[in-house]
């Protein structure tokens, strides 16, 4: 009887919970999936409200025009270079710093401790930190969209408590008396057991650099240096796409439904590189990585 | 005696030090040393005589701002918008990870995570291209359903009162997914044993979330709630200014727009270091405070 | 304890640190003086100051490279590229290093440049540094006072001086210096900003009559909605009436007019919106009055129904010009400078008709521009980074001559200009690529608007042709505008640093809140339950205290 009871009530809340599971599940895949499927249809479908599910009038106009236009190539190609190069810098010097703040020896951690986190909630302001920049001859150049946010204070707390949970202190007092210093401690030992606190932090950084727009609107002049993210700004949220992409188009009306082809394919095209990275890093999420990062 | 002490260790660990003196380097040059131009907000500043040599003027600025008819609005703008997020956004990711926990089946367990991670990784610019596409009056799939329905097309970016629900809703749909990673994974550090005696005292599936779940995740709730109201007056910037339009402007300036509409489009730089320095301190008064409320209530903290 | 000491001492290297910075930044260069480099005669005889001639083209024997920055506007060529720009390096032998900005970011831009101190030599082109910039900046010392410069160096600016008396008080700051040279572009009946055109085929498509009160036209609007008036067989496609945001020429603030005053929305730069100057010479707030709520009550209907494009509030101009040059014709009505200048391609559909009586029969109010208008005190300024003043002085000096003013509009000769041989010209419409306009021609080789010169009213018709754009707004003006009852707008004004205060705490309040609410009013309604209530709120935005700064302000440039 009891036990009759206890699994219909189970049963009940198993059918809640993997139904609204999968309505949670359709309400983040279908804005994605529809973005997906307006790029490559008709969009005078798309605009009067006939493409729901599946597209319709299929053409690949929208891509053809965004994949030979040069700001969009270009500012791919620039965050390409900026998104590799940054990420390499901020791991560098965020993973060996995390390491040290995480070992008890090091006198003064907490005082650095409390002025790293101290960061996260003032700063100098915009003027200052532009004379700074401008000062150090970064001004119109990349290493400006690089340098002054090459450490994010929140990712050095996780990597920190990385260190502090899963590297046993008794794992390095042994190496120690095996004459092991601590150059090679870290290279050697540490760094090998900590391949999943690289990847979150490759992710973490890299997606921070390919989505960053405003440092570029602020310190970039030159339109060849601009990021992606810069032009595309101007194409979804100004509405202002260069004359060249709507070449041959001659009607308003026509040049409309063009621009939001164009703007619903420079979506999917602006999001290919994540994709691809997503799932070799994604397994690492699980692990548990993030467990302890916020008793800091 | 205890400085010697603290020498023979800096000695016995300068390579820990080297580990540490590229990120000292950066918070110093980077982050702390642009503080110095703070000042300005207490002068009158010129350009030309540079931060250092401007003249004083003491809380001058600061007036200004109390004076100001806008302060009303953007203040609560500000604080409005970031309750909100709070109140609509915080529980989310918590519901959604107490019910991804209950699925037994891992890969349709496996399937939900891989999906709801995946927003979080669209930029700014992409997600609010994305909603007004959605929502314009002209093409957007929203205005087609109401056109369907024989209602007239409503201009939603531009009522100021839809701003804060548009806002949070993308706000929710985009990052709550990825807050569930927290919360799961400190509900794979609740002992199974737990739950092992509760399914041998009866307890339903509902009762063992309520009365084992909930409790063992509330620690890691509180640190959050605690680090995400003392940099709430400071965050959305990016995403608010693309989303800011002149017509729902009444509902969308919030300070961090505002210090940048006053300062570097009127060009009126120390007023708007002032009022960004106002910003900080009530962000550093209310993370204290909330601290300190969770400390008495929940015995949690950060300090 | 020992925390608090590390924490002092590390704090103590980071003022260092900033004070040492502090000093290095003071080594300003100091503006050269003209006088202490040697004097002496160049190779072909002409008189030299180093490596500069006194005199005549080219300005120097050796090449010399100045930077400058400017606005690119959105149908115009790179500066760098344009014929105009390389013709005038071969002349003077002064190269410009340009560095162009978007007419969106450029505002942004500028301000942190100059927050920074990171200028170039000069800024050039009459959008490029505003009085307000001259007023705050000049005293300063970020661009420098150019009195002395002009009276040796400028020939031509001074000529220009005489020519145009406004000139010379409108570019002078509110110290007494100058710090800018101006802008004059005189066209045919500049005065009047909008003209309302109607689109005359859907009249006659629906049987329809020409509207003369408001209510007709209201009627009308309706029919073009709901009906199919470019009959291609979607209902849905027109729009009646389309418009620019917050724009004194193409907006709606003129159909105010009806009911006895027109509503001024930024027109020409300054912090002027809803002031006109009454017949006592006193200014008048337009935004608290009776006439203002009567019409707002009106018009919000216009709205609702989505007989006024409710996208007009968020367009840019590209996409008014977009659906103003849709072939299919979308767009019933609008209001703009001329029909020939927003579309030529779609002129002939419209016609201009008269401005509205109001609903009750009350006789129009058209809007006038101040005469000044055409004349503007800024347009080039030189910054203390610049070490060659004389030299810049000289190159921007050639811009107000004849013909390289009219080159500067119009394009080279031989491009967008043919010379006639008897000191006239014409314009160029045989060699236009396929594909433009002669006037999109101007564009690609010329800065148009995006520099300092000086085309006078007497020059156009005799020097250069009238342009049918201009041709067209005087008939219309002469027609609809010239006898109709009129507000005047305030004139460009010179603020001092307390008035500028003034505008941006209490004007901006009072603008925003203005703004916001005419908005809200207009798409939403509601103007007569609360309107009480906003009037109170205007006082308490100190509205008293704002009108009298601006009198003040005004009154110095109409005693002068």
């Amino acid at each position: 009887m009891n036990v009759k009871a206890r699994s219909r009530s189970d049963i009940l809340f198993d059918i809640f919970n993997y139904g609204l599971l999968t309505i949670v599940l359709l309400i983040v895949l279908y804005p994605l999936y529809f973005v997906v499927i307006a790029s490559f249809s008709n969009p005078t479908l798309v605009n009067s409200g006939q493409v729901t599910l599946i597209p319709k009038g299929i053409n690949f106009e929208g891509y053809v025009r965004i994949f030979n236009d040069k700001m969009i190539l270009t500012g791919y190609g620039n965050s390409l270079l900026y998104t590799a190069l940054g990420t390499l810098i901020s791991v560098a010097i965020t993973i060996p710093g995390a390491y040290a703040l995480s070992r008890r020896e090091l006198a003064g951690r907490n005082l650095v401790m409390y002025m790293i986190v101290f960061t996260m909630f003032f700063n100098g302001g915009l003027i200052p930190t532009f004379i700074l920049v401008k000062n150090l001859g970064l001004y119109n150049s990349f290493w400006s969209l690089i340098l002054p946010v090459a450490v994010i204070p929140w990712n050095l707390i996780i990597a920190r408590t990385f260190f502090q949970t899963s590297i046993p202190d008794e794992l390095r007092e042994a190496a120690q008396i095996d004459g092991c210093n601590e150059f090679r401690f870290f290279f050697r030992i540490a760094l090998p057991l900590s391949s999943a606190l690289i990847a979150i932090m490759v992710l973490f950084y890299a997606v921070g650099y390919w989505n960053t727009y405003f440092s570029a609107l602020i310190y970039l002049k030159d339109e060849t240096l601009y990021p992606l993210q810069l032009v595309l700004r101007n194409i979804l949220i100004a509405n202002t796409i260069s004359p060249d992409m709507m070449e041959n188009v001659e009607q308003a009306s026509k040049q409309l439904e063009i621009a939001s082809l164009i703007q619903y394919g420079v979506i999917i095209v602006a999001a290919f590189p994540l994709l691809i990275l997503y799932p070799f890093l994604q397994r690492y999420f699980v692990k548990g990585v993030l467990v302890g990062s916020i008793k800091g | 005696m205890v400085v010697k002490r603290t020498m023979k260790q800096l000695l016995r660990n300068y390579q820990l030090y080297i580990f540490l003196f590229p990120m000292v380097a950066y918070f110093v040059i980077f982050r702390y040393f642009p503080m110095y131009g703070v000042q300005i907000a207490f002068k009158d500043f010129y350009p030309l005589k540079g931060i250092w040599d401007s003249s004083w003027v003491g809380f001058e600025h600061f007036q200004r701002f109390f004076r100001s008819s806008e302060i009303l609005m953007v203040i609560k703008n500000t604080l409005l918008l970031n309750l909100f997020s709070l109140i609509f956004g915080f529980p989310v990711p918590i519901i959604l990870a107490l019910m991804i926990n209950q699925v037994l089946r891992m890969k349709f367990k496996k399937l939900v995570q891989t999906v709801i991670y995946a927003p979080h990784f669209i930029s700014t610019v992409v997600i609010v291209g994305m909603v007004s596409l959605f929502l314009s009056p002209r093409s957007g799939v929203v205005n087609s359903i109401i056109k369907s329905l024989g209602l007239d097309p409503v201009f939603f970016m531009a009522r100021p009162e839809f701003f804060k629900a548009i806002y949070i809703i993308s706000e929710i749909w985009q990052h709550a997914g990825w807050g569930t990673i927290i919360y799961l994974a400190a509900l794979a550090s609740i002992s199974p044993e737990l739950h092992e005696s509760a399914v041998v005292d009866g307890a339903s599936k509902w009762q063992r979330v309520w009365y084992i779940d909930i409790p063992g995740i509330m620690a890691t709730a509180v640190i959050l709630l605690i680090l995400e109201s003392g940099r709430m007056l400071s965050l959305g910037f990016e995403k608010v200014y693309l989303m800011q339009n002149n017509l729902n402007r009444s509902a969308s300036e919030v300070i961090s727009t505002y210090v940048y509409k006053v300062g570097i489009q009127q060009a009126d730089f120390s007023y708007a270091t002032a009022i960004g320095l106002f910003e900080a301190v009530i962000c550093l008064i209310v993370l204290m405070s909330v601290n300190m409320l969770a400390k008495k209530a929940t015995n949690t903290s950060l300090w | 304890m020992k925390g608090k000491k590390v924490f002092k001492t590390v704090m103590a290297g980071v003022i260092s640190l900033a004070l040492l910075a502090g000093c290095s930044a003071k080594n300003n260069s100091v503006v050269q003086n003209a006088g202490n480099t040697n004097a002496g005669k160049g190779s072909d005889d002409s008189e030299m100051i180093g490596n500069m001639y006194v005199k005549g083209l080219p300005i120097v024997k050796d090449k010399v490279t100045l930077k400058m920055i400017g606005i690119q506007g959105p149908t115009t060529a790179n500066f760098a590229d344009m014929p105009f720009f390389k013709e005038l390096e071969e002349k003077t032998n002064v190269h410009i290093e340009w560095e162009l900005y978007q007419q969106s970011s450029y505002p942004d831009k500028k301000n942190i440049l100059l927050a920074s101190d990171e200028v170039p030599d000069a800024f050039f082109g009459p959008e490029a540094f505003s009085i307000e910039d001259a007023n705050k900046f000049g005293p300063q010392g970020t661009v420098i006072p150019l009195n002395d410069l002009i009276e040796k160096y400028a020939p031509n600016y001074k000529e220009a001086m005489n020519k145009q008396p406004l000139l010379s008080g409108m570019s002078t700051a509110s110290d007494g210096k100058k710090y800018t040279m101006g802008t004059v572009i005189e066209q045919v009946q500049r005065n009047y900003p909008g003209i309302l055109y109607i689109n005359k085929q859907w009249l006659s498509n629906l049987g329809l009559e020409v509207p003369t009160t408001l209510d007709e036209y209201y009627n009308v609007l309706k029919a073009f909605k709901e009906q199919d008036p470019n009959g291609d067989g979607n209902k849905n496609d027109e729009i009646p009436y389309t418009f620019l945001n917050f724009n004194h020429i193409t907006g709606y603030g003129q159909f105010f007019g009806a009911f006895g005053r027109v509503d001024v929305h930024n027109s020409g730069g300054n912090a002027v919106d809803h002031f006109v100057i009454g017949d006592d010479g006193k200014l008048v707030f337009t935004a608290d009055k009776p006439e203002y709520k009567e019409a707002i009550s009106y018009l919000s209907k216009f709205f609702k129904e989505g007989l006024f494009d409710q996208e007009g509030f968020t367009q840019d101009p590209k996409q008014f010009d977009a659906k103003m040059k849709d072939p299919k014709g979308i767009v019933g009505s609008f209001y703009a400078w001329s029909s020939q200048a927003v579309s030529p391609e779609t002129a002939d559909q419209y016609v201009a008709i008269n401005p509205f009586k109001g609903p009750s029969g009350e006789e129009p109010v058209v809007m006038k521009r101040n005469n000044n208008i055409n004349v503007r005190g800024n347009g080039f300024a030189i910054t203390h980074k610049n070490k060659n003043p004389e030299i810049t002085m000289r190159w921007v000096d050639e811009f107000y001559n004849q013909l390289t003013s009219i080159e500067s509009q119009y394009g080279p000769v031989g491009i967008g200009l043919i010379d006639k041989g008897d000191g006239t010209f014409d314009f160029n419409t045989k060699d236009v690529p396929e594909g433009i306009t002669f006037m999109e021609l101007w564009h690609q080789n010329a800065p148009f608007d995006q520099s300092p010169k000086f085309i006078t009213a007497d020059m156009l018709g005799t020097v250069v042709p009238i342009t049918a754009a201009d041709e067209e707004k005087a008939d219309n003006i002469n027609k609809f505008y010239l006898n109709a009852k009129q507000n005047n707008t305030l004139p460009v004004m010179n603020f001092t640093p307390d008035e500028i205060k003034t505008n941006t705490t209490e004007g901006l309040d009072i603008g925003n809140y203005v703004k916001d609410t005419q908005t809200k009013w207009l798409l939403n309604g509601g103007i007569d339950a609360e309107w009480d209530a906003y009037v109170n709120k205007l006082k308490q935005l100190k509205l008293d205290q704002f009108v009298a700064s601006m009198q003040g302000a005004y009154d110095r440039v109409a005693s002068k």
